[in-house]
């Protein structure tokens, strides 16, 4: 598109769609970029019902700082994914853009979208985040997943089968900080029954780079393709509606 | 043992035999009209003077500021911003490190601290050391389902109950009234609305959700001191009994 192109989709309503991704370890039977390939997918299929949506390249870079003891894996921090988004919707700003959405595939993004959504909001403008992965699971309990688990390795299947290594499915095998404190999730430890935060870089939780309720071998083609589509109708009902709104003030 | 209260001839005994210090963080932010300001600094300190007793763990003086960006439209309510509170932590703890502590356990009042929180703790396990961090609201929800509450609601009206009654101000208590979006997206909590049935953030400053400040499932009418007091002691005993345990996990 042009900008002047731009600059009248937004005058006509379009709600400017940024997708946001990570490169990240996702346990080693599923590939570095799957909080980008998994977007990527639902604006495939977003832009098949919804033909006029205005959809930005992805930034396939996250914040996720507390993995990159694995190989392959590159954050930006949440200071300067922030900076990246400010230059970003500031331009879109700039072009009359007072409502804007991110596609989000990464939980570690969201403390940055977070601040941008805050002083976007005060500058008048508003920002939608649409995390895929997590708004999924309003729209059926049975997709509810972690971090390179079942609901996800179903998104690269739908994305693509051959990127899904099965040979490589073990279990997450999550370590504690001692025999009395076992781990509870990423950043938490169980002792006597309450959960406390002890945040420790992600390889040390898991040696394996996954870890969720949802095993990865749950998995199959068939989940994704429902999943990825239910996102992108919703995405794009959200959007339409969204669009109709009378816009922050 | 209160580090203010101490000379240095006593801290570098204490830091000889120990690894281990209690921090503490707070804020001062809007929490309805009916509660303080320094409500997320208040219930810690009332929690540290239930702690002193059980634990014989350094307790450092409290910081009373923390991260809250998104409530500054209200009238008192002050925010160092989770980078500004990010640098003030690492150089209180990289201080703590120098005298030779490896264990860290923080005390934390408010949720918005809690990211700056995560990266103090993430760079301190990379230096051989582990931060834990105390939520005493959100823990308290695993001591007793029943003390699980928001903002500014039942839940920490008993907590400032069980500091001061006198701090709360029955005669400002309203009902929970949470402005929309729009009639397609209502507002659904601090940081989200629902649109059919699905929650998806949409940030906003506080004031623009809700004009007198607090949000939660609790409504503060529901506070009793007995309730504050109970869990506030429970509280302080868990975290004295964590201290105690966490002063065994290996470090590497």
């Amino acid at each position: 598109m042009t900008g002047a192109a731009v600059r009248e989709a937004i005058k006509n309503g379009a709600v400017p769609l940024i997708p946001l991704g990570s490169l990240e370890v996702h346990g080693r039977h599923l590939p570095l970029g799957t909080d980008t390939l998994i977007p990527m997918k639902i604006l495939e299929l977003l832009e098949e019902k919804m033909p006029g949506a205005l959809i930005l390249p992805a930034i396939p870079y996250g914040a996720c700082d507390s993995q990159v003891e694995f190989p392959g894996t590159v954050s930006l921090g949440v200071k300067v994914l922030e900076k990246v988004l400010l230059a970003l919707t500031g331009a879109l700003y700039d072009l009359g853009a007072r409502k804007m959405a991110a596609l989000n595939g990464h939980g570690g993004n969201s403390d940055a979208l977070d601040r941008i959504g805050l002083s976007l909001a005060r500058r008048g403008a508003q920002l939608v985040q649409l995390n895929w992965w997590r708004f999924v699971w309003d729209i059926n309990p049975s997709w509810t997943g972690g971090h390179g688990g079942g609901q996800e390795t179903a998104g690269v299947m739908a994305v693509h089968e051959a990127l899904v290594n099965r040979a490589a499915y073990a279990p997450s095998n999550p370590q504690g900080i001692a025999p009395f404190m076992p781990a509870a999730g990423w950043d938490e430890v169980l002792f006597h029954g309450v959960k406390v935060r002890v945040p420790r870089p992600d390889r040390r939780v898991t040696e394996n780079g996954w870890l969720g309720p949802d095993a990865p071998e749950a998995a199959s083609k068939a989940w994704g393709d429902e999943m990825l589509r239910a996102a992108a109708d919703y995405a794009a009902d959200f959007l339409n509606t969204y669009s109709k709104t009378e816009g922050p003030t | 043992m209160r580090l203010e209260n101490i000379n240095w001839v006593e801290a570098e005994k204490y830091f000889k035999e120990n690894d281990i210090v209690l921090l503490s963080v707070g804020s001062i932010e809007c929490h309805g009209k009916h509660l303080p300001l320094g409500t997320d600094t208040l219930i810690p300190v009332k929690l540290l003077e239930l702690i002193e007793p059980k634990t014989d763990v350094a307790i450092a003086p409290i910081l009373p500021y923390g991260a809250c960006d998104s409530q500054t439209d209200f009238p008192g309510t002050i925010s160092l911003g989770a980078d500004v509170l990010y640098d003030v932590l690492t150089r209180i703890t990289q201080g703590f490190k120098a005298h030779g502590v490896r264990r860290f356990c923080v005390l934390n009042g408010h949720g918005g601290n809690i990211p700056s929180l995560d990266r103090v703790a993430l760079d301190l396990s990379r230096q051989g050391c582990l931060m834990a961090q105390f939520n005493w609201w959100l823990m308290a929800w695993d001591l007793n389902p029943a003390w699980k509450g928001g903002h500014g609601g039942g839940e920490e009206t008993a907590g400032i109950l069980a500091v001061d009654p006198n701090l709360v101000d029955w005669t400002l208590v309203e009902d929970m009234a949470l402005k929309d979006v729009s009639e397609d997206f209502k507002a659904a909590g601090f940081k989200t609305v629902k649109f059919k049935g699905v929650e998806i953030p949409v940030i906003r400053p506080v004031i623009d959700i809700t004009d007198n400040g607090w949000i939660g499932p609790d409504h503060p009418t529901t506070a009793t001191e007995s309730w504050g007091k109970e869990m506030l002691e429970s509280c302080a005993t868990y975290i004295a009994d964590f201290m105690e345990a966490f002063k065994r996990v290996p470090l590497d």
